[in-house]
């Protein structure tokens, strides 16, 4: 986009794996350059931190994606993510660092284009609103027998590739955006900062040790939202795809205790119970007409509570 | 932002004025640094440039705003604002420049910050305020919109203390808007470009010598946002609102048809085709306050029924 003859990039894109290869491979394309649009290798780079498990990506076919993808692979005792994404800021280089917590979130083209226009406005969180592909959340969806094969042949019928704005066709707000982007989100999984930003915060807190990580990123965006200007990208989303994660459809998991132990869990280590920042977002962003239904909800469920 | 220096850009506001003293005092001071919100008088200048009329605004109280104000009384020449214009643009020092055509446009209190901001995003930004009228409706489909009227509503809703309001006591001006602000716009009456832009297209064209200017605001607005490099913002949560003056299209006329009818044929014999919207589609810039929402919500149904494939 510019300075180009920086070698430093703009922005890194720090996103955690555990588990998942497929979805994760969607993701990493979805953030590639041959992807994201008016940006080139150069402004940014991908920092992809694979926790180890039975079922890996292929670093070979991930570095393919770009020569600004840069893979890790590490050891993770628990079950946190926060580990990973503080390691993985460690390593990156960018003077923002963009944190996808779940490496199952595919991007719309505009994701790092808009977040690098949204630097220039200095000191910010750059949220962007989280959908579930399908007609349904997917902790909601499993119990219709809603799994990753069948969305996975939806996905390759909707050639995203070729638009990737296409995904807002087959997705659903996420729980933590139900009410649309308007008002406050609870949390974000795409969302930039500052790296000085995310230094004196502390990065993510790897106290939360419950399944997932319980609240680490709702943590994070609260505490970086509350000292900051809130920038929402309100025609990008990032979609999670269905891959059993811990509060997203997991077999075997009772989802209604595990968030009470989270609730638990962040009253622990906050002293108060979790709230979703309370701060007034600026949009930034060309409308796509595949989100504008998701405008239209957004604007609808605030006009309620004005 | 006020006082940073490594991030200043000073921005120009040129507001042309004529026969409009009470309206021209509310646009002034609805730009002034006391108004204005994340802003500094080091920031920007106020140039008001007033054409000749029986009913002065005159420097001593357009000075009074603010420091920052800049005033120039010019001869009448034509009846058109494009003389002013033009020579409000030349005396004019910022980097940037936000162009006020009709001073009786007043603005809510982040317009001046959120062009700024744009700038800083990228210096081939062109940012539109979406413009509104005073009043129930737009103001030359209501003979019962005068003076006294919007005075009363303005007291009323004590825009001074929060501007927004604004937006409570007035209507989308749909003539110019006609698919809300998602979608191409015909043009501003809030404009903002860099003096670069400005200089690379010719500025302002002098031929549009009709009353009000004709369509000069249109063809600066066009060629602006044409441009290869043009990053056209658009603000959802702010806004222009027409005050009631008795300005050449915006008062109940029955001889209006006939006038835009001449307007299109000036523009036809300078530009050698028919006027046609430019097909720059705006990023929206900036938080919308609760009063701007029906407006959003306008456009957003707009951008439904145009833009998805049937």
């Amino acid at each position: 986009m510019r300075l180009r003859f920086l070698r430093r990039p703009l922005l890194s894109v720090v996103v955690v794996v555990y588990d998942m290869p497929r979805q994760a491979m969607n993701t990493i394309e979805t953030l590639s350059p041959g992807y994201q649009r008016d940006v080139t290798s150069e402004d940014y780079e991908v920092v992809v931190v694979e926790n180890e498990s039975t079922s890996l990506l292929d670093p070979v076919v991930v570095r393919q994606l770009g020569p600004n993808i840069r893979y890790l692979l590490r050891q993770e005792a628990g079950t946190s993510p926060a580990a990973a994404v503080n390691e993985g800021v460690r390593q990156s280089k960018g003077a923002w660092v963009a944190i996808v917590v779940d490496g199952a979130r595919m991007m719309s083209p505009g994701i790092v284009a808009n977040t690098l226009r949204a630097q220039s406005l200095g000191d910010s969180v750059v949220a962007v609103p989280g959908y579930h592909l399908g007609k349904k959340v997917h902790q909601e969806a499993v119990l219709d027998g809603y799994d990753a094969d069948r969305e996975q042949a939806a996905l390759a019928a909707l050639d995203w590739r070729t638009d990737g704005y296409r995904l807002f066709t087959m997705a659903v707000l996420s729980a933590s955006c139900r009410d649309g982007f308007l008002k406050p989100l609870a949390e974000s999984n795409c969302m930039a900062v500052p790296r000085t930003q995310f230094d004196s915060l502390g990065g993510f807190d790897e106290g939360f040790t419950t399944l997932g990580g319980g609240f680490v990123n709702l943590d994070f965006y609260r505490r970086a939202v509350d000292r900051s200007t809130l920038i929402v990208l309100p025609s990008e989303g990032c979609f999670h795809q269905f891959h059993g994660g811990a509060t997203t459809g997991a077999p075997g998991v009772d989802r209604d205790r595990l968030l009470v132990d989270m609730h638990k869990e962040y009253l622990t280590l906050r002293s108060e119970p979790h709230a979703p920042p309370q701060r007034t977002p600026v949009l930034l962003g060309a409308i796509n007409p595949h989100a504008v239904p998701f405008l239209q909800h957004s604007l609808s469920r605030w006009q309620e509570t004005f | 932002m006020a006082g940073d220096l490594l991030m200043r850009t000073l921005l120009s506001v040129v507001i042309v004025v004529y026969d409009m003293p009470r309206q021209a005092l509310n646009t002034i001071r609805s730009f002034s640094a006391g108004y204005q919100r994340k802003v500094g008088t080091d920031d920007f200048e106020i140039i008001v440039v007033e054409n000749e009329s029986e009913r002065l605004l005159g420097a001593h109280a357009a000075q009074a705003v603010a420091d920052n104000v800049r005033y120039f009384l010019q001869p009448n020449v034509g009846h058109s604002p494009v003389p002013a214009l033009q020579f409000g643009v030349e005396q004019s020092r910022g980097d940037s420049i936000g162009l006020v055509v009709d001073g009786a446009r007043m603005v809510t209190p982040r317009v001046l910050s959120l062009a700024l901001a744009a700038f800083r995003i990228t210096p081939h930004a062109i940012v539109s305020v979406p413009g509104y009228h005073l009043g129930r409706t737009e103001q030359h489909r209501n003979p019962n919109h005068d003076e006294r009227a919007e005075k009363a509503l303005l007291e009323h809703i004590d825009w001074l203390t929060d501007g927004y309001r604004l937006f409570e006591a007035s209507v989308f001006f749909r003539g110019r808007h006609q698919h809300g602000f998602l979608l191409p716009l015909m043009e501003s009456n809030c404009v903002f470009f860099s003096r670069e832009a400005y200089a690379l297209i010719g500025g302002v064209d002098t031929r549009f010598d009709m009353p009000g200017g004709g369509m000069v605001n249109l063809d600066l607005y066009k060629r602006l946002v044409e441009r290869p490099e043009a990053q056209l913002f658009v603000t959802p949560g702010e806004g222009t609102f027409h005050q009631f003056h008795g300005g050449v299209t915006t008062k109940v006329d029955d001889k209006r048809e006939q006038m835009l009818a001449d307007f299109r044929d000036q523009y036809l014999a300078i530009r050698g085709e028919p006027y046609t919207m430019p097909d720059t589609a705006p990023r929206l810039l900036g938080p919308v306050p609760g009063w701007a929402l029906p407006m959003l919500e306008f456009s957003a149904s707009c951008g439904v029924r145009a833009l998805l494939p049937a």
